[in-house]
Order: C-alpha cells, then structure tokens, then sequence
C-alpha cells in the first residue's frame, strides 16, 4: 500500500509544524493529531483510521500529548501494521526507554539529521519490516549477553552489559525490565543470559535485545578454567 | 569494585583497603579453586559471593556518606563554638607568658590570625566559584536541550525555503535570497553546535571507566571547537601518533582536559591588548614510553606574569576575568587518571605549551 497521510505525532506544536513542512517536500500529506492519549492502542487505533503511517516524537510527556512515550507509541502502532519512524532530540533516551522498544522501532531518527527524505525511507524500511523482511542491521541473532555492571538511572534498574559478536569492549546499557520477570533478579555483574540480538547493528543506539534466557552456569570441571 | 569506586567514589575503600572479612563456610565444596591456586573459579557461587560483597559495600558507601553529612551538618553549626572556646584558652595561655614577652606573643597571634583570615576568605571564595560554575553547569544542561531544538528548527525550515525559493525564482534566486539564505545556514549550524556542546561533555556512558582511545577523544573534542575556531580565525593543527593509544580511565576526564586546554589556549588568542597576528592551536598526541603525551599548543602571548608552576593552581589566571579553575581541572583530571601536567611558558607555537602524560593502559604496553 502506497504512503501518502503520514501521522504527525509529537507533544510540540512548533516541532509538529516543522515535521510537516518536511514530509510535504516529499509529496506526503502530514495529519496532525491532536492529544491527549493515556492508552498507546487508542492512538494507533486513531491513526490507523486517518493515516497509512506516522512520524512520532519521542518525549511526548513535556507537552501534556500523552502519558507514555513515542517509542511504546511506535511499537503500538508497528504491532497494528503501521509503519512509524521515531524520532529523538535526545540519542541519551536510547538506552533505556527507547531500547525497551526497540526491537519494534525499526527506525530511530535524531531530529537533526531526520528530513523529508530519510522520513521517507525510513516508513519503507518499516513497511518491509512489517512485512517480515529485514535487513542486515536489524536481524536478530542469537548471541551471549554478559552483565557487567547494575544500577539505577532515573528510578529504574539498567543494566551494562557486554554483547561480544556485537562489539567486544563497548558495553550497551538496557532497562533490567526488558527481561521477563522471572530472570531479572538474576540480572547482576558476571552472569551471562543468550537473548536475540541484531548483532550487526551499526551503533549502540541501533543495539535492541530480547527473548532472554540465562546461560548455563561455566563448568569447572570442563577443562576450560 | 575499583568500577564501583570510579563511578561513585564518595567514602567506598580500594582494593589496596580491607574494610572487613568475610567468612565462608564451604562444606559441601561449592565453591572450586582454579589449578594454579590463584583464587577461585567464577562459578555461580563464586558469582553470588562476590555480588554480595559488592551489595555490602555499596550499603556502607551510602551509610557513611549518610553519616558524613550529619557530622558536616553539625559541625558547621558547632565550629563558631569550637573556635570561641580556642581562643580563650590561647588567651590564657598568652596571660601565663611573662608579661615582658606577652605582646609579642600577642601581636604574632595577631598576624597568624590575620594570615588565617585572609586564606579563609580565599577559600570561601573557592567554594562560592566552585558552586556557581556547578550552577551553571545544570542550568546549562537544562536549557542547552531546549536551545537545540529551535536551531534544529531553523535549519531545517531555511533549508525548506531554499528549495522552495530555487523552485519559485529559479536563476533569479541566487541574486535575491543566495546570500542572507547562506548567513542563516551558517548562523544555525554555529547555534546548533554551542547547544549540542555541553550535552555531549554529559553524556552519561562518558563517566563509565574503561579503555579510552585517546586520539578519537582528541578528534572529536576538536570536532566540537572546530565551528568555533573556524568562526574565529583560529587555525588549528591535529597531530596524532600511530598505533592509537589507549588509557585507562573516562571519556569524561579526558575531555574535561582537552577541553579546559582548548578554552585556556582561545583565551590566550583572545587577551586584551596583545597584538599577535597568528592565531593558531595545535593539537598534538605522543608515545613516550609508557605513557601518552598530549600537547596543546598556541601563538598566544605565552605565560607571562606568573611562575609556571603556579598556573594550576586554583584561582590564578593570565586572562582579565578567567576563572583560574580551567587548568586547576586539568591538573586534577590528569592525577585522577594516573598522569601528571607540564607546563611551557613560550612553547612549539611561540605561546603557552601544556602536556599532559598519561600512562598508557597495561594492554598497549
């Protein structure tokens, strides 16, 4: 299905604006939608009846628009079929509250470099996620991920952890939560859990993990030690 | 725990400190000694142990800065009492000297409290430098988010109008808008890079210690002066050594060096009254031994007026309203990390020359 309204969501009406000054450079029609949203599904549900895809914001809190952030917005919708690019002033948000959504936010845009034309191919991108067909980038793999360090950042646990197909110094960090409840006490420095990576991601902000499971405790009797 | 201790260093031990023991009683043989002796094999167990010492350190680490506070609190509000009750008993011992040598006595008491006084006031003053620039500091960091978006703003909507004007007036666009479209790119790059400065010195995993490449913080610190310089006819040289040298440390020190460098050598460039036509800076990274050198560089005026070696100290400047802090970080930033600070009154470049050493992590030794 061809792309022409695209959903302007964000908590600023200025940035709002500006997003569709750009996406009407690229021959697409921007809908703009009006707040407030307590529940992500509504808004994707709204959406998806005035518009094929959307452009999201990712702080949506500051402007009173919705109680949640734009990266569960853009799960809510990638989970309805709609292809939505994010968009972030703040590549500090891609730690924690983006990567817990990551693995359904298919394009990450900072707001400097996103224009029309990478807005555009950007929903491509997504739609042929949708569609299951991925690229390189965003492929998961199954891969070792060893916690190196807990702590708590703005009243939530994250943890920094090693991912060595992924790269072998440069530790990612994630919200604990991101795991399933069973395993996050077990979340603590040294111990190591298989998840589903795209291990090829091209940076840490691109980095999205899921489908945890604990690793088998070393053998010291293996010979190995 | 060293990790622990970089990241939070208030009142946590080293591993050089035993702070307590820990007993194990191991019957059933969990926990399993590596074959050469060396210690034990990290196994779950092992895992479990050593999370619960560093959880039992942690809970100390907050307890004693708990504790530290109140006794600061309390002192504060005792010391005026405290200094009262010395005084009289300095009084009555000066009264017990012979009365021949007692306004002697007196008159030294006097200078020493006179020389205490001053050096009070000169750290009071520190600590009131120290809190405003702290001030600024997350003042800046609040609104530099804010700051970014609106320069965003503009460079993507001129960006709009020149499309659109190209579109509109075609060859006739270039003599009625080329220009002042062209002033107000570049005025919003300049605004968008002053706003994304301190938000990248913030970022958060700058401050988690681990190696560091040297060569890509200097890059990427002279990456962020580079609109800065360029905008005031500053000429810059980067000069880095092959292989890449690494330390062990944080991002965020080694930019608050290179950075306070940077600010100090554009300063310089900047002094009132001095005439120099040159204005250049250079950046330079070498390998000596096992340790690294960076070299900042200027054609300023040099160090003059003061002793080299009094450069880094707090509260002493060359420049008329510098807050004499920027090499005082330096200094402390290249210790934290293991190094030590040079300075050269007229170096490479005719003016100031500061380098910094820093050993060299154990890996590219």
């Amino acid at each position: 299905m061809a792309i022409t309204d695209v959903a302007v969501i964000d908590d600023d009406k200025q940035s709002a604006a500006v997003t569709g000054v750009l996406l009407e450079e690229v021959g697409l029609r921007p809908r703009f939608v009006s707040p407030h949203y307590d529940d992500p599904a509504r808004l994707a549900s709204d959406i998806a009846s005035t518009a094929e895809a959307a452009v999201c914001d990712h702080r949506l809190q500051p402007g009173g628009f919705a109680s949640f952030d734009g990266a569960t917005a853009v799960a809510a919708l990638f989970r309805r079929g709609l292809p939505a690019v994010l968009i972030t002033q703040f590549l500090m948000d891609a730690d924690t509250s983006i990567r817990r959504w990551r693995k359904f936010v298919p394009v990450l845009l900072t707001r400097e470099r996103a224009d029309g034309r990478l807005i555009a191919e950007g929903l491509e991108r997504c739609a042929s996620e949708i569609r299951g067909e991925f690229t390189s980038e965003r492929r998961p793999a199954r891969a070792l991920v060893r916690i190196e360090n807990v702590t708590d950042e703005s009243n939530q646990r994250v943890a920094d952890a090693l991912v060595p197909q992924w790269h072998v110094q440069q530790a990612i960090r994630f919200p604990v939560d991101l795991l399933p409840e069973a395993l996050r006490d077990a979340v603590a420095p040294g111990v190591r859990f298989f998840a589903q990576v795209n291990i090829n991601a091209p940076g840490d902000a691109d980095l999205y993990l899921s489908d945890f499971e604990l690793a088998p405790a070393a053998d010291p009797h293996d010979g190995l030690a | 725990m060293n990790l622990a201790r970089a990241q939070s260093p208030e009142e946590r031990p080293s591993t050089n400190n035993s702070v307590g023991r820990v007993i194990v009683l191991d019957p059933s043989s969990k926990l399993a000694q590596k074959t050469d002796r060396s210690g034990f094999i990290e196994n779950e167990t092992f895992q479990e142990l050593r999370r619960f010492g560093m959880d039992a350190l942690d809970w100390m680490a907050r307890e004693r800065v708990k504790e530290r506070e109140r006794r600061k609190a309390v002192e504060k509000k005792t010391v005026g009492r405290g200094v009262a009750v010395a005084r009289a008993s300095l009084e009555t011992a000066v009264n017990a000297v012979p009365a021949k040598a007692r306004e002697e006595v007196r008159r030294a008491v006097r200078k020493l409290e006179g020389a205490r006084d001053r050096e009070i006031r000169l750290l009071r003053e520190d600590v009131q430098l120290y809190r405003t620039l702290g001030t600024v500091g997350t003042t800046t960091a609040v609104f530099a988010h804010e700051a970014a978006k609106p320069a965003t703003q503009i460079e993507k909507m001129i960006g709009v109008i020149e499309t659109r004007g190209r579109s509109a007036l075609g060859s006739e666009f270039e003599d009625r808008l080329g220009q002042p479209v062209r002033l107000i790119q570049r005025a919003a790059k300049t605004l968008r890079t002053f706003a994304a400065f301190p938000l990248r010195l913030l970022q958060h995993e700058k401050r988690r210690t681990g190696l560091v490449d040297v060569n890509a913080v200097v890059t990427d610190m002279h990456g962020l002066f580079a609109p800065f310089l360029a905008d005031s006819g500053v000429t810059s040289d980067v000069s880095l050594v092959d292989p890449r040298p690494r330390i062990r440390g944080t991002v965020a020190s080694l930019e608050a060096i290179i950075s306070n460098l940077m600010i100090n050598s554009i300063n310089a460039l900047n002094t009132p009254g001095w005439g120099g036509r040159r204005r250049e800076i250079g950046l330079r990274s070498e390998i000596s031994g096992d340790a690294v050198l960076i070299r900042v560089a200027d054609s300023g005026p040099g160090i003059a007026g003061l002793a080299v070696d009094e450069i880094w100290l707090p509260g002493r400047t060359t420049m008329p309203g510098g807050t004499g802090l920027g090499l005082t970080i330096v200094r402390d930033a290249a210790t934290d990390l293991g190094g030590d600070t040079h300075a050269i009154a007229h170096g490479e470049l005719g003016g100031a020359e500061f380098v910094v050493e820093l050993p060299l992590a154990v890996e590219d030794r």
